[in-house]
């Protein structure tokens, strides 16, 4: 419990995760206004539409975890929290624990928050969360950040340094699975396993015939994170601070 | 002259501007070879499907040049820097066109390099450099490179933090500039004079209509303008933040 404390001040003290999750916020529910400003004909306006700006809100928080890490190292304070701790195991998950909290947060409010503010900029639209489906689309994409923030965590525990770990998150999320798909015919049997790819199918934007449904694509998403948070373990734990 | 020559030695004794050229030819030019390996008769392998990679490289070199100013104000090297030379904005113009003319070459290298494997890996394919298109497509990577280069110096120049400077780059380049076009009405009409499609069109636009099939290239570019005058709007862009940076950067403390 002290950890996750100490974790939970490192994280609310400095700057960077303020910045990011206003930041975050302000994309996602900011686009959301904007799309329900712009859409003429308010009936047209769904409730996928009004969420299309979580991508912005997850790429904030990719950087938001990754930043938690590399920090430590960048000012050397890792040093320090290892020597109180000579347990990495638990410092890492206290960090990884507290850090998807808070992305969790950040994703429920960005969701609920677009989803609200669509409501009161186009009255007329047909805005209800209707089903499982509907509630999976708004609600999900706090998951959805808890995951990628434990993603962000480990390649940042991984990489150590801001730069790098943020290059790959965005080249990875952004790039990478979308120019995997033009690869002539092997492309898109690859691209059905990519990790952000599960999260599009998760959160409702599936093509027909998925791979799998949402919620084993949730799973399969948060497998990938805790491998990759596996393996950050093992290299923490076996290399010098 | 010595600023040009202090830079250079910056850059090229310092491992991440290695790093990030030797990530940049790799991811461009491994992602032809995969685009060519895996080629059939219903995808055949085109002059601008062999630059398909292109943007990995792009982003990289962005990454390379905003490293090159932040990492100055990381290590405080700037204000030894700007100590040695009191005249803060031939300092920034050197190190601008240094980092562009690296970042250039490494474009040229990896178009150049991306289309000669696509052409050993497919020896039957019509890789012949014929057309201007074809010509943009391949030899105009190196100069969207220098010019994204610029760029990401002065967007480096202004927020002087890695994460942040890496942050705003990639995030416009890959997720703002394509989500516009999810505004209705006006979202294609902002698309088409955004920087970055832009740039695109000076590799993907204006395929000769009596060629080849573009569909088997990079989606073509929705920009506004035609391929040249695109890019001269994308330098423009890149010039007016860096100007920003400019006057940013003498007017505050190292």
């Amino acid at each position: 419990m002290t950890l996750l404390a100490t974790e939970r001040m490192k994280l609310f003290s400095t700057r960077s995760p303020w910045f990011c999750a206003v930041l975050a916020l302000g994309m996602v529910i900011g686009f959301a206004g904007l799309l329900a400003l712009a859409e003429e004909d308010s009936s047209s306006l769904g409730l996928r539409e009004t969420l299309f700006g979580w991508q912005f809100g997850l790429m904030v928080v990719l950087v938001m975890g990754a930043l938690a890490i590399t920090t430590e190292y960048r000012f050397g304070t890792i040093r320090t929290a290892f020597q109180a701790v000579p347990n990495r195991t638990a410092v890492l998950l206290a960090k990884a624990g507290v850090v998807a909290a808070l992305a969790g947060v950040i994703g429920e409010v960005a969701a609920f928050g677009a989803w609200g503010t669509a409501k009161v900029l186009a009255p007329g639209a047909d805005l209800a969360i209707a089903g499982e489906a509907g509630w999976r689309s708004v609600a999900g994409v706090g998951l959805v950040f808890a995951v990628a923030a434990v993603i962000a965590v480990a390649v940042g525990a991984l990489v150590r340094q801001s730069a790098g770990a943020i290059s790959i998150l965005l080249i990875w999320t952004m790039l990478l699975e979308n120019l995997v798909g033009i690869i002539p015919r092997v492309g898109d049997d690859i691209q059905d396993w990519l990790p952000f790819m599960a999260v599009n199918r998760f959160l409702g934007n599936s093509g027909p015939d998925p791979v799998m449904g949402p919620w084993p694509s949730l799973a399969y998403f948060a497998a990938i994170a805790a491998a990759l948070l596996a393996v950050a373990l093992v290299v923490v734990n076996k290399r010098d601070a | 002259m010595t600023l040009l020559a202090v830079e250079r030695m910056k850059l090229l004794t310092t491992r991440s501007p290695w790093w990030c050229a030797a990530l940049a030819l790799a991811l461009t030019i491994g992602f032809a070879a995969l685009m060519a390996a895996t080629a059939d008769a219903r995808v055949p392998v085109t002059v601008g499907a062999s630059q398909f990679g292109y943007t990995f490289g792009m982003v990289v070199v962005m990454v390379m040049a905003a490293l090159a100013i932040t990492t100055e104000y990381r290590f405080g090297t700037m204000r030894a820097t700007f100590l040695a030379a009191p005249n803060r904005t031939p300092v920034l113009f050197a190190k601008a066109a240094v980092v562009a003319l690296v970042a250039g070459v490494i474009g040229e290298v990896a178009a150049f390099g991306s289309w000669g494997i696509t052409k050993l890996l497919a020896p039957n394919a019509d890789l012949a450099l014929q057309t201007p298109y074809e010509w943009r497509a391949v030899a105009g990577v190196g100069l969207v490179y220098a010019v994204a280069a610029v760029l990401a110096v002065g967007v480096g120049a202004l927020v002087r933090q890695s994460a942040g400077a890496i942050s705003i780059l990639l995030i416009w380049s890959f997720l703002v500039e394509s989500l516009v076009q999810l505004i209705p009405r006006v979202g294609d009409d902002i698309h088409r004079w955004l920087p970055f499609t832009m740039a695109d069109k000076l590799i993907t636009g204006d395929p000769d209509p009596s060629g080849r099939d573009v569909i088997y290239g990079p989606p073509p570019s929705a920009a506004a303008l035609g391929p040249w005058p695109a890019l001269l709007y994308f330098a423009g862009v890149a010039a007016l933040v860096f100007a920003a940076a400019v006057v940013t950067t003498n007017r505050r403390d190292a």
